[in-house]
């Protein structure tokens, strides 16, 4: 209830741009409520809606916020509202709105029939802010919460600094530097850091951030956020593991290969990974993908129904593209998800929500898979582990190897150096046999000198005998 | 000129890392659309670009996968790393703590790619000369020792960016006549894409008359 009226009067103010006052006026208004019957809060929410119209009759539309917002902000308005004026009047729409917000009753509405089909055909604009916190369940604590996270200092300011001005950066109210929009996104940044310090801050999450900003103010936004990242499997996404995003992926194959076989065949065969077109869907909700126009239907529908919505919307939009998709490679697919399909659909967004409120999503299946890719990643991890061992043995037998190449090179060394001395003294030996030999042929050529002397010698005391004996 | 399939015979595929906000995108842009992206949102997982050069003679496609920063997406884009040809490594000369974190970097780009892998620094905002915290020389001592080519660029002026991304492909097509990237291999990074039967006489011809001419 309190919601009902602190919200709009947050809507005012924001039209003055008078966000300091914001705080006091909110505070008053919840006050105020408090005192009141529930029959006056009920007229109330009806003069509410009864004021929008007047709004919308006199073309406030053009108020301060639509115009510091881009034009295709301003465009989110009016379809949202043409799309629901197009089978019930706009009036009927909008009282309708007024007293399903005045009788909400947080956990019973947002699984009621009824509103989960008015969801589906787009909130109007002036509704969402309201309408987005019911949904999700937006508590006042945290509100109350921000007020403090917003004093505090966080580790992340840096790098939740160095992505502010990257985000939305074509965007009128984010664009300029140090404006409003960007010191809005930082403190809405900076609070959930301090409120989460496990994902602290993840690239990616500051456009959900933003297209909450577009609709409310910064304690409402972030409120809304705390959500989105507790109930809606976000946080898990943008945990530092971002094992989530991971199972995502892989349920997203799985489902292609099931209900768009060709199309998962021809992405196979063409080695086109689910992460090159998908990651960015699921981390940001397609704010990063599509148009706000359509980015603001889709979290309409995302926080009625939840995370099985951004899968449907995946396969819409591949049932749109399939068969563009099949005549193209890797390359020409890339640019056709970036560019070609998001303008087809921009163009008949209601063909891509038909087609996605009709793509069927089996739960049990999806758990099965959720198993599925545990077992897969704990196998991969321990695949990891185990080609971590392998690189730390491979650089210890490296190591080894080093080591005997050098020892077996000392030794080649060793042995060569051995063979020329041997050599050497082969060759020594050589030269002592021949010296040997010469020695051995001078030595019997003396031996025979000798004997042919003393031959002689005999022979001539022989003469000397003769000639002594004759007289 | 060509009417065949494809009008160049290789391609190369490329990956730009670094930490978040060094301006890997804005290279990237630079150096496909040759201008500078002022306002450039940050990039969510992986984005992909390509352009068209020439080394030797050969026309070469390079594709290009632009990464997320931030540490955490390293398990998102750790699969992009396998089969890259060249790995672009960023870091901002603005800013010491992104030079820092290159060898962390390069860790990773060494465990993920394989060995004939070309791997080019760039130390990027070259043109913010009055808040430079990281010299160059400094740089190019880190990049001698690691084995790494390096440039200092600007993707703001469009400076060496150019020069970067077609150094990187000569050193990878040196590797290819050189036998030491092994082109079969689905990891090398590059798919050699044939002609069509007939054009490629044609073509072959007409480059060596060419080639008699000039001489």
């Amino acid at each position: 209830m309190t919601l009902t009226v602190s919200e709009s009067d947050g809507n005012t103010l924001r039209n003055n741009n008078a966000n300091a006052n914001n705080n006091n006026n909110t505070l008053n208004s919840s006050d105020m409520t408090e005192s009141l019957p529930s029959s006056e809060l009920s007229l109330l929410a009806k003069l509410e809606a009864a004021n929008k119209l007047i709004e919308s009759d006199s073309k406030s539309l053009n108020s301060l916020q639509s115009s510091a917002h881009s034009r295709k902000s301003s465009d989110t308005s009016q379809i949202s509202l043409n799309s629901g004026a197009s089978s019930v009047g706009e009036e009927d729409i909008w009282s309708t709105w007024a007293s399903i917000v005045a009788d909400w009753e947080a956990g019973q509405k947002r699984k009621a029939p009824t509103v989960k089909e008015l969801v589906r055909k787009g909130i109007p604009h002036h509704f969402r802010a309201i309408v987005w916190q019911l949904l999700c369940g937006a508590t006042e604590a945290d509100k109350k919460q921000y007020a403090e996270y917003i004093k505090a200092t966080s580790a992340c300011e840096k790098v939740i600094r160095r992505d502010i001005a990257r985000t939305y950066p074509e965007h009128d109210f984010f664009k300029e530097k140090d404006g409003l929009g960007q010191e809005a996104l930082f403190n809405v940044m900076k609070a959930y850091s301090l409120h989460d310090r496990e994902v602290g801050y993840c690239q990616g999450s500051g456009f959900i951030v933003g297209l909450l900003l577009m609709q409310m103010p910064e304690e409402d936004a972030f409120s809304v956020l705390v959500q989105i990242m507790q109930q809606y499997r976000m946080r898990d996404m943008f945990k530092p593991s971002m094992a989530e995003l991971g199972l995502c992926m892989y349920q997203l194959e799985s489902i292609v290969a099931e209900q768009i076989p060709e199309l998962h065949l021809h992405f196979q065969s063409q080695s086109f990974q689910t992460s090159m077109y998908a990651s960015s869907w699921f981390l940001t909700l397609y704010t990063t993908a599509l148009n706000l126009t359509l980015s603001c239907r889709i979290m309409d529908v995302f926080l009625s129904e939840g995370m099985e919505f951004i899968f449907k919307v995946a396969i819409a939009l591949l049932l749109i593209g399939k068969d563009t998709l099949l005549s193209l490679d890797m390359e020409a697919m890339l640019k056709y998800f970036q560019k070609e399909l998001p303008q087809k659909v921009e163009n008949d967004s209601d063909g891509l929500f038909n087609l996605a409120f009709q793509v069927k999503i089996n739960t049990k299946k999806m758990k099965k898979m959720e198993k599925e890719y545990a077992d897969l990643r704990k196998k991969e991890q321990e695949e990891m582990v185990e080609l971590r061992r392998l690189r730390n043995e491979n650089r210890l037998l490296k190591k080894r190897n080093e080591l005997l190449e050098a020892e077996s090179a000392e030794l080649a060394d060793r042995l060569v150096r051995g063979q020329v001395s041997r050599a050497e003294e082969e060759e020594t030996s050589y030269a002592i046999q021949s010296e040997l030999l010469a020695l051995r042929r001078v030595h019997l050529e003396v031996a025979h000198q000798l004997e042919t002397a003393n031959e002689e010698v005999r022979a001539l005391s022989l003469r000397l005998q003769e000639n002594v004996s004759r007289p | 000129m060509s009417a065949g399939p494809y009008n160049y015979s290789y391609i190369f595929k490329y990956i730009i890392i670094g930490d978040m906000g060094v301006g890997k995108s804005c290279l990237l842009h630079q150096f496909t659309e040759k201008k500078f992206m002022a306002s450039c949102p940050h990039t969510i997982g992986v984005e992909f670009g390509t352009r068209i050069i020439e080394v030797d003679k050969q026309k070469i496609k390079l594709q290009i996968w632009d990464t997320a920063g931030q540490e955490r997406f390293r398990a998102v884009t750790r699969s992009y790393y396998r089969g890259a040809a060249g790995a672009l490594m960023v870091y901002d000369i603005t800013r010491r703590s992104t030079y820092n974190h290159l060898s962390s970097w390069l860790t990773d780009t060494r465990n993920l790619t394989n060995p004939s892998t070309v791997i080019f620094l760039i130390g990027n905002k070259s043109d913010l000369e009055s808040t430079r915290e990281v010299t160059y020389e400094e740089a190019k001592k880190f990049a001698d020792e690691n084995g790494l080519m390096f440039a200092e660029a600007s993707a703001m002026t469009g400076q060496n960016v150019e020069e970067a991304f077609l150094e990187t492909a000569r050193k990878i097509y040196q590797s290819i006549q050189d036998g030491r990237l092994d082109l079969n291999s689905s990891e090398s990074g590059v798919q050699h894409k044939p002609a069509q039967p007939g054009r490629t006489s044609l073509t072959s011809d007409a480059q060596n008359n060419k080639d008699n001419c000039s001489c």
